[in-house]
């Protein structure tokens, strides 16, 4: 009983890290059709701008990282991928793959190479089904999902989120009807990307932040937006908790590098067989009868 | 004694601007170059010698990078110091810098250059032991000298190969059996799943071994691990008395955090590579009295480190922990610029000659090597980490004998 509460909390915790990327990450390709190799720096920006502003309070350092997420968000979209929408994919994977580079060189300009951390706001644990648990560790699971419930909600029950699926969609007849493809390719950008910096600013505390640090995070996130119907909104977050339960039920059996192969190869395989992504019930469901609603 | 057995699409066309903006990212990531060179370099023979000429392989860049930037720090305070005391030969020494970014292929095109293009008389460098091998083997092949100085466990010999980085065995002898005697026989270890963690445990289970101890337990993640739960999970389980850490880099502050928040440290011993004093200014809550062996520590009392200190803080602005490998760095450094000095001549026979017979006056006391296996000789220092004083000498070891069977030369 003991382990399998360990293995859900572990299973938690990934889910919500995941989730936050996963969705992010999904809302940019879905809408703009951009692979963001960039999305773990965004990460690390996160974590970082947690640490240089220690002075300030916790929670309003996260609203700070959230700020400084989304004008950095809106300024990459501004000033790199207007211009590369037209040459298609590879041209914007190139321009972020190079934003990458540039956000690392920048962290290790400013802070240095040398490993750095954030405290811990809440200290202790609590008692979770006789398991002792790091209290800020659930508490960063419980708000990763919250956000990501949150932000699904909006996508999914008000008129905004119907604008930003019509433009997902089909762009051109979203804008026939009014609704400005700028504003809503620059908007998702913005909150996609946002939604990593809040990952990376919410678990600061339980990282070793270096400038490289970003990098571990992308190929789950990846995996979790391939793991389902291409385009689809809420899907990443249920491949997101594929993801965790996979990587932690393979990492409590087996050796944590015969985990990673075994992990990395079983995606590679699922993919391959199912390019198109897992057909899921939840997803569809959700879109329809949203549509319903709207 | 401990036997060692060490080992050791179609392409759609990219747009101008693509390019042009990925080229200077290019070279923006790259950040190779050189610092005073472009000279003739050595002569390579024993008549009348040029400027000294080194080529110098740091990762300053990628995941090895704080421990490459430490490296590339030391060393230049060596070659300004060096070249402040008239340099070798009566002129002054001249470097080639080069990013190998902890990558072997890197490494290889690097000393490629290096003993080619810029004709160095010495390859001083790198950090990650596959680098290290990659660099060396092509330095070996053009017969030019070369010298690491981060702790290694480098199964690679060669008769101008001089490591100045510590050996699992002299940073384990003293420590382990005090660990077991303070804390007790059980112990956890740990490490990132690459050589040399895996054979600093190879030592260090001999070790607990011999002291009475037993492991209980012993995981390693991958380099880049972020979440440690299910070690840290499986750590406590098997209920140590203390953990022998190898995780490096930004690894080693994730994975002592999150042991710390599920509680595993709670009146539990905790050292090895994980306390080094470059993880201090992100652990010290974590690490304040704890212990550690080291060779170089800025706490050292002597004149000669008060004033490599001084110029440390002074010419990096740091008020930190000066990480061992800039000591290891620096000494080595000025080590070969002595041993070029007493040569009088860039020969790599001659050079090596009285590298294995020199004894130098290093930062922590007297540098010298084993002829044969090649092994650093210098004393060691079990330190404690306190606020306030970091990494304070606590007692001098003297120097760890570390009788690899292998012969060098």
């Amino acid at each position: 009983m003991e382990s399998l509460v360990t293995f859900g909390l572990a299973v938690l915790h990934l889910f919500g890290f995941y989730a936050l990327l996963a969705v992010g990450l999904g809302l940019v390709f879905g809408q703009l059709g951009v692979v963001n190799v960039a999305h773990g720096e965004f990460v690390m920006v996160g974590a970082y701008v947690m640490y240089a502003l220690d002075a300030v309070p916790f929670v309003l350092r996260l609203a700070l990282a959230v700020g400084v997420g989304l004008v950095l968000s809106l300024l990459a979209e501004w000033t790199i991928l207007r211009k590369l929408y037209s040459r298609g994919m590879l041209a914007t994977l190139l321009a972020m793959w190079g934003l990458a580079i540039v956000l690392r060189q920048v962290a290790e300009a400013v802070f240095g190479a040398t490993p750095r951390s954030v405290p811990f706001p809440v200290q202790g644990s609590v008692d979770v089904l006789g398991v002792r648990y790091p209290t800020y560790r659930l508490l960063v699971a419980v708000v990763s999902l919250l956000v990501v419930g949150a932000v699904l909600l909006v996508i999914y029950r008000t008129s905004l989120g119907l604008k930003l699926r019509a433009s997902i969609e089909n762009r051109d007849m979203a804008a026939v009807l009014g609704i400005s493809p700028r504003v809503m390719i620059a908007g998702t950008f913005a909150v996609g990307t946002t939604l990593a910096v809040l990952a990376g600013a919410l678990n600061s505390p339980t990282l070793g932040l270096t400038p490289g640090l970003g990098v571990a995070f992308l190929a789950p996130a990846f995996f979790a937006v391939l793991m389902v119907r291409p385009g689809s909104i809420a899907g990443p977050a249920v491949g997101a908790l594929l993801v965790a339960l996979l990587s932690s039920l393979l990492r409590t059996y087996f050796t944590e590098t015969v985990a990673d192969l075994v992990f990395f190869a079983a995606l590679v395989v699922l993919i391959a067989v199912r390019p198109a992504g897992l057909s899921w019930r939840l997803p569809s469901w959700l879109t329809r009868s949203s549509e319903r609603v709207a | 004694m401990v036997d060692q057995k060490l080992r050791a699409r179609r392409l759609t066309r990219v747009g101008g601007p693509v390019a042009a903006g990925l080229a200077v990212l290019l070279a923006l990531s790259a950040c190779g170059g050189s610092i005073g060179g472009g000279s003739d370099g050595g002569d390579g023979g024993s008549g009348d010698p040029g400027p000294l000429k080194i080529g110098m392989l740091a990762p300053i860049t990628g995941p090895a990078a704080p421990e490459g930037i430490a490296l590339q720090r030391g060393f230049d305070l060596a070659i300004e110091h060096i070249n402040d005391d008239g340099g070798v030969f009566g002129q002054p020494v001249e470097v080639v810098f080069i990013d190998d970014q902890a990558d072997p292929a890197t490494a290889t095109q690097a000393a490629q250059r290096l003993v080619q293009q810029e004709e160095v008389d010495y390859i001083f460098g790198t950090i990650t032991d596959d680098t290290t091998i990659a660099a060396a083997t092509v330095a070996d092949q053009a017969g030019v000298p070369m010298s690491q100085a981060i702790a290694t466990a480098l199964d690679y010999c060669s008769p101008h190969f001089w490591p100045f980085g510590e050996t699992p065995t002299q940073l384990l002898t003293d420590l382990v059996p005090r660990m077991v005697e303070e804390f007790g026989g059980n112990v956890a270890l740990v490490g990132n799943d690459y050589v040399f963690p895996r054979t600093y445990h190879e030592v260090s289970t001999q070790l607990i071994e011999e002291a009475g101890g037993t492991v209980v337990a012993e995981e390693y993640s991958p380099l880049g691990t972020s979440d440690w739960q299910p070690i840290i999970t499986r750590l406590q389980g098997a209920e140590p008395d203390w953990i022998l850490s190898a995780v490096v880099g930004g690894d080693a502050v994730s994975f002592v955090q999150q042991a710390d928040q599920f509680g595993l440290l709670e009146g539990r011993g905790l050292t090895g590579v994980s306390v080094d004093q470059q993880f201090y200014p992100a652990l010290a809550p974590q690490l304040e009295g704890r212990s550690q062996v080291v060779r170089y520590t800025d706490q050292l009392d002597s004149e000669l480190n008060a004033t490599f200190v001084e110029a440390y803080r002074e010419a990096y602005d740091t008020q930190e922990p000066i990480p061992g490998v800039a000591g290891n760095a620096y000494d080595g450094m000025r080590f070969i610029a002595e041993a070029f000095e007493q040569a009088g001549s860039t020969d790599a026979e001659a050079v090596s000659e009285q590298i294995a017979e020199m004894e130098f006056e290093g930062l922590g006391g007297p540098v010298g090597f084993d002829p044969d296996n090649h092994v650093v000789q210098a004393p060691m220092y079990l330190t404690s980490i306190e606020a306030g004083s970091p990494y304070a000498v606590v007692e001098e070891l003297g120097v760890v004998t570390d009788e690899q069977e292998k012969d060098c030369a």
